[in-house]
Formats: C-alpha cells, structure tokens, sequence
C-alpha cells in the first residue's frame, strides 16, 4: 500500500511542477493537517489530506504568480526512477507498457495542460477518486468535475495526437 | 426509454468511470452498442485511460523529505498541545493520528449506522453538492428519487413557516441505496435519510451527538427515516414531528 504521504507529495508535485515547491506545499500540508484535525469527520483520511494539499498549492501558485517561472520541467528524457507507475489501475503492463520517451512526452503534455484541467486528470486517474470525492477536494459541483475531466481528456488526447513523439498505443 | 446520441455523447466519461447509476448505465450501454460514433469515442477513451494508469506519472518525493516532515511534525506536536492546553492524552493520540497519516495506515473507519449517515450529510455539506434534484416542489423531487430508486419514498412538502423543501438526492448508506430529503428549518440544513423499513430494519446503534451532528429518527408507514442536522435537540423533535405529521396529511 502506497502511503498517503507519497499521494499527497505526488499531487503537489503536478499542481507546482516543481521539487522544492512540491516538498514545501508536502509538508505545510501536514502540518496543516495536524492544526485542523478537529475538522476531520471521519471517512476516506487521503481524499481529506489531499484536500489540505491542493488547497495549499493554489495558494502557493497564486502567492507565487508574479515570480518568474522556473519550471522544473524535466530537461531530457533519460530514464528517471523516482517516475513511477501507481498501483490504482488493473492495466496490464504488457499491453501499455510505454518507452521512456513516450512516458517523458506524456508527462510533459499533462505538465502543460491548464490547472484546472491537469487538476481533475490527476485527482481522477492517478489517485482514482470518485467525481464526488473530487468535488470536496476541488470544492466544485458533480457536474462541473464531469464536464471539466470531459475537456481535460479531449485536450489531452488532442495534444498527444498533434505532438511528435510516434505512435500511441 | 432510451438516450438519443447528444446525451449519450455527454455521459460516456461517466460511464467510463463507472459513475453512472444502473438504470442511466443501461441506456448508454445500449445507445453504445448500436452507435458506431459512440464505440469508437469509448474505445478511444478507454485507451487514454489505461495510457494514464499504465505510465510512470507517480513522483516519488526526495528521499530526506520524510524526515523533515516528520521532525516538523514533532515540534508543531508540542506547540498544538502548548496552545489549546489540550490533556496530555488527547495531545499524544492527536500526534498517533497524523502517524497513521503518514505511514499510510488507515485511521479506524466508522462502521455503524450513526457515523455512516453523519459523515453522508457532512460531506454534502461540504461538497456543495448537496442535491441531485433541487426544487422546492414535491411533485418534481419525488418522481425524480423514484426513478432512481428501488422505492418511492415520502416527500412531504412542509409548508410551515420556518420550514421549506430544498431537494433531494440519492445516498449509499450501508450499501444501499437510500433517499435523503434536503430541507431547511430555520437557519439550519436538515437532511432526512429514508429507506423503507423492510430494505434495513431498524437502526440499533442510533444515537445522537456524533460529531456534532444530532441524530433523531421516525417510522413513517412502511419507511423508516432517520433526521441528521446541527440542531438543539428539542429543535430536532419538533422538526421530526412536523415532518411526520405532514407524511401522514399526504
């Protein structure tokens, strides 16, 4: 079992699209966590820590709008073992298995999608949470997460299509 | 009935992510089966998602990190416990909790009934999405619930002065799928699980307070319902009562 603490540093990590402000959003997260915890009425401890941690990305990425964007986005595609693959879906590694530059490109197009958009694509495919969960992290109504994970996966399918990067599988 | 193509275009993601109740899953899936437009944009989705689970897009944090959240944790431990002069023992489960946090072991889960039905109507409350039906009508939450539900519950309006009829949705509780009544009374949000008494006799271990939410319940006809809200509980059986009342003037 992958613990909340690697969930909630890998979401910081796709809203900041940096180390260091990932490691910093991480752990004010957990400390918020543990000043609010008055606030936790049981159910799912994850959906609710990672409801702190987006909340306290978006605060960051506002606070830090006017600085000048450095991006660590990943410069090469070498292989890079601190990219792994979560244990959330059943896909069948044989029949999706991607090359490292295949798996670098679609990091880097999900890293270029908009918040809101690369928001709801992680929240729902890599931490694979029900819309309703979805909408106490992100605040927003059912509907609005249906119709936003909808365009996120156009977008997404028609920027893989238009990049380089060879066949899909 | 059946989804024409528009609509059936518009719930293939929740489809997909299995979000749809049986009945809509149904009408998709057939409309799906008969569209080759609809085939296609599934098969296309359904790769883009195994694409997404299948790759390497999980960041492992750096590998000191850990210790310095953990070592954070300890001071803010200390100066949580100085601040609110909380016990000792309350102060030393606190730090246990957000351990379990950490590692990753799930906090112990609320299993009865109570908790169950506390933490539906907290998160409806926080979710903003309180309501699949929103009306204030009886005549339109009450086929919209029966529709999406094995049974036709009660849904009496409640003209009184300090009480209105928001809406309703449908809930898991136990699960099974129940009706829950959005009301207002007052200031307060009240929401009214109900379920018919065959489906889940009774509610044994019912009690109120869990929370801060108060708990009371009634026996209308063939349903039980059970009354969730952040109110007195004098303000509860008054509520409870007037709901009842109303049922039976149906």
């Amino acid at each position: 079992m992958v613990p909340h603490f690697e969930r909630a540093y890998s979401l910081a990590r796709w809203l900041c699209r940096s180390d260091a402000d990932a490691a910093d959003v991480t752990q004010e997260a957990f400390v918020r966590a543990l000043q609010y915890f008055d606030s936790y009425r049981g159910g799912d401890p994850r959906a609710w820590l990672l409801r702190i941690v987006r909340n306290i990305a978006l605060t960051w990425l506002e606070t830090n709008r006017a600085a000048p964007s450095g991006h660590a986005l990943d410069e090469r595609s070498a292989p890079d073992e601190r990219w792994i693959v979560g244990g959330s879906g059943a896909v069948d590694p044989e029949t999706h298995a991607l090359d490292d530059d295949q798996a670098f490109r679609l990091r880097q197009v999900l890293a270029a999608l908009p918040l809101e958009q690369r928001e709801v694509l992680v929240l729902r495919e890599l931490e694979d949470l029900s819309y309703r969960e979805i909408a106490t992290i992100t605040g927003r109504p059912i509907g609005t997460v249906m119709s936003r994970l909808s365009r996120a996966r156009d977008e997404l399918a028609l920027r893989l299509k238009a990049g380089v990067g060879g066949e899909w599988p | 009935m059946a989804v024409n193509h528009d609509e059936a275009a518009a719930l293939l993601d929740a489809f997909l992510d299995g979000e749809l109740d049986a009945a809509t899953t149904g009408l998709v899936q057939a409309h799906v089966r008969g569209c080759e437009q609809c085939t296609a944009a599934l098969s296309d989705r359904t790769r883009l998602q195994d694409l997404m689970r299948g790759a390497p897009l999980h960041r492992l944090p750096p590998p000191d990190l850990r210790a310095r959240l953990e070592a954070g944790l300890r001071a803010e431990t200390v100066r949580v416990r100085v601040r609110r002069r909380w016990p000792e023992a309350v102060a030393a489960g606190f730090a246990l909790a957000i351990t379990g946090l950490l590692i990753g072991r799930s906090l112990p889960r609320p299993l009865d009934l109570t908790m169950e039905l506390a933490d539906a109507h907290a998160r409806s409350v926080l979710s903003q999405q309180a309501m699949d039906v929103a009306s204030s009508d009886h005549h339109t939450v009450k086929p919209w619930l029966s529709a999406h539900l094995p049974f036709s519950p009660p849904v009496p309006a409640m003209y009184g002065n300090d009480d209105e009829l928001l809406g309703g949705r449908v809930d898991v509780i136990n699960r099974q799928p129940v009706a829950a009544l959005v009301y207002r009374h007052g200031k307060h949000r009240v929401d009214v699980f109900v379920w018919p008494t065959a489906s889940m006799p009774g509610t044994p271990s019912l009690r109120s307070g869990t929370d801060g939410y108060r708990l009371t319940e009634a026996v209308a006809g063939e349903f039980h319902a059970v009354f969730v809200a952040d109110m007195s509980p004098a303000e509860m059986d008054r509520f409870r009562d007037a709901w009842r009342d109303a049922t039976s003037l149906r």
